[in-house]
């Protein structure tokens, strides 16, 4: 197919240079794989990341870190402009941040899994100076934002939690070293809470209001929706952090009782496009989706029954299991198959005007493998946790390293093949 | 097929030509409105497209589906673009 010149001319001067997403997707993608590894070769330990520095608390940060918040960065920087209608200001920025995050987390992973707090401090305090500068970027940005209201206030919400979370995880490290915290317990569930649904899921929920329609070619969220889904989050947030901090059981189940209906009225309502949307085919990324969806309602479900004595066992392990890798892990993936080609495609003009198609530039079988691996790797792990039999867990974190390494193949391939079509004569 | 739902899309036919404005939804419904209207049967080999921006998302779909984008103009708060069937695809 042949594009006129003009096909993407003004889009690319709106677009990132695509090196700064895809060296966050490319980061958030290896440490897919180290976070894999790692939970295999510590099986016995996974569970244990709330006991204080050491490999458990070092995988988990792989994860949060590595994945999650490489893949969050890479997609606002690019997508957020384009959904409040304003151009990001500069692009040196994004350099500075991917320079402060991709080498600033694994010297925190280093210090945290050897459990060397001076080294994981240095590690802390570059991540934190990549997060201030990108929260400032897109703080920026959503000031500036035409319409989007629901979704700019998600954003909004989560900048604040980064800033919170990233305060709280300093302080967090020089505890380590200098016993300041008179309760360092309450600020590390303080800093999980805004960490998990504070950052990463308001941005799922956010993000999911633009992008689930538009791949499923359903009509817009209704703006109420949006915000009666941040208000129960909110909600839920506030009232897990003052139950934690000032340590009021009851106040705990009121935060569960706002979180399963933030939850459920989230995913009714990405069902919902699924039912309205024109598109039905919707390929192997939304097997992960909607699987994520699934585990999310149940990890909330399962914390509040752990926390009201219904469940004995390794409850809180299992939770925090389904939260980061069963709902938001699973999410990520699935996102991460939809937007890489979709982001490269749109980049992939060149000077001669040819653009690739969005089926060229995907590559099938490391989506297939990845899609098969997943779901296996969590139960296996899951089971393993509950059932306390590591070997489990070691056969689990086998099939998520392949299918981690299918994601990473997936990335490189997408880059390969752009790279091939612009060389094209 | 639904023919007759572009999410309050303006459409109209102009020297046999189809128009759709989609300058007054909010996203994602101007990329869903013009992916459904060139689904549609009988519409023609082109669409022209206005915006009050460029629709930088919507040119990964239109390439898979088989159609071409040539910009008309480009001006602050005002974007034209032909939407042509690639009828060698």
């Amino acid at each position: 197919m042949s594009i006129g010149p003009s096909f993407l001319g003004g889009a690319q001067s709106r677009l990132l240079p695509m090196s700064i997403p895809f060296r966050f997707f490319t980061a958030a993608a290896v440490f897919h794989v180290i976070f894999w590894i790692m939970a295999g070769l510590n099986a016995d330990r996974v569970g244990g990341f709330n006991e204080g520095l050491g490999i458990a608390l070092g995988t988990v940060h792989v994860l949060t870190l590595g994945v999650f918040l490489m893949t969050a960065i890479g997609a606002s920087l690019q997508l957020l402009p384009v959904a409040t209608r304003q151009a990001t200001r500069a692009i040196w920025p994004g350099h500075l941040v991917s320079a402060s995050l991709i080498g600033g987390t694994p010297l925190l992973i280093w210090g945290m899994a050897s459990g060397d707090g001076h080294v994981a401090l240095w590690g802390g305090g570059a991540v934190s100076c990549g997060v201030l500068i990108y929260v400032i970027v897109m703080a920026d940005n959503l000031v500036r934002a035409k319409g989007q209201n629901s979704v700019v206030a998600f954003c909004a919400a989560a900048l604040v939690s980064l800033i919170a979370v990233c305060t709280l995880g300093l302080s967090l490290v020089l505890d380590f070293d200098l016993g300041f915290l008179t309760d360092h317990s309450s600020v590390l569930g303080v800093h999980f809470v805004l960490a998990i649904f504070g950052i990463m899921g308001l941005l799922a929920f956010g993000f999911s209001l633009i992008l689930i329609p538009m791949f499923t070619l359903a009509g817009h969220v209704p703006d109420r929706r949006g915000y009666l889904i941040l208000g129960l989050s909110l909600l839920a947030i506030t009232l897990s952090c003052l139950g934690i901090a000032f340590k009021i059981p009851w106040i705990i189940h009121f935060a569960f009782s706002a979180g399963i209906a933030a939850a459920g009225l989230y995913v009714a309502t990405m069902f919902g496009c699924l039912a309205k949307g024109m598109r039905k085919r919707l390929g192997p990324p939304f097997v992960l989706i909607r699987l994520s969806w699934l585990i999310l309602l149940f990890s909330i479900a399962y914390g509040w029954a752990t926390w009201t004595g219904w469940i004995v066992g390794p409850g809180w392990s299992i939770f925090g299991f389904t939260l980061l890798v069963g709902w938001l892990l699973t999410f990520v993936l699935g996102i991460l198959l939809k937007i890489v080609p979709f982001l490269t495609s749109m980049h992939s003009t060149t000077g001669k005007g040819s653009a690739v198609r969005l089926s060229t530039l995907t590559p099938e079988l490391p989506q297939k493998i990845l899609v098969a691996c997943h779901p296996l790797a969590i139960i296996l792990v899951g089971g393993g946790i509950y059932l306390e039999q590591p070997v489990l867990v070691q056969a689990g974190a086998l099939f998520g390293s392949l299918g981690a390494i299918a994601m990473l193949a997936y990335v490189l391939e997408v880059m390969r093949r752009l790279i091939i079509h612009q060389r094209k004569p | 097929m639904d023919c007759d739902d572009f999410l309050n899309a303006k459409v109209w036919r102009e020297a046999g030509v189809i128009h759709i404005d989609v300058s007054t939804l909010r996203a994602p419904d101007p990329f869903v409105a013009t992916l459904r209207l060139v689904a549609c049967p009988d519409i023609g080999n082109e669409i022209v497209f206005h915006n009050d921006r460029e629709p930088v998302h919507l040119y990964p779909e239109l390439n898979e589906l088989g159609w071409e984008c040539r910009t008309e103009s480009d001006q602050p708060g005002k974007f034209c673009m032909r939407i042509i069937r690639n009828t060698e695809s």
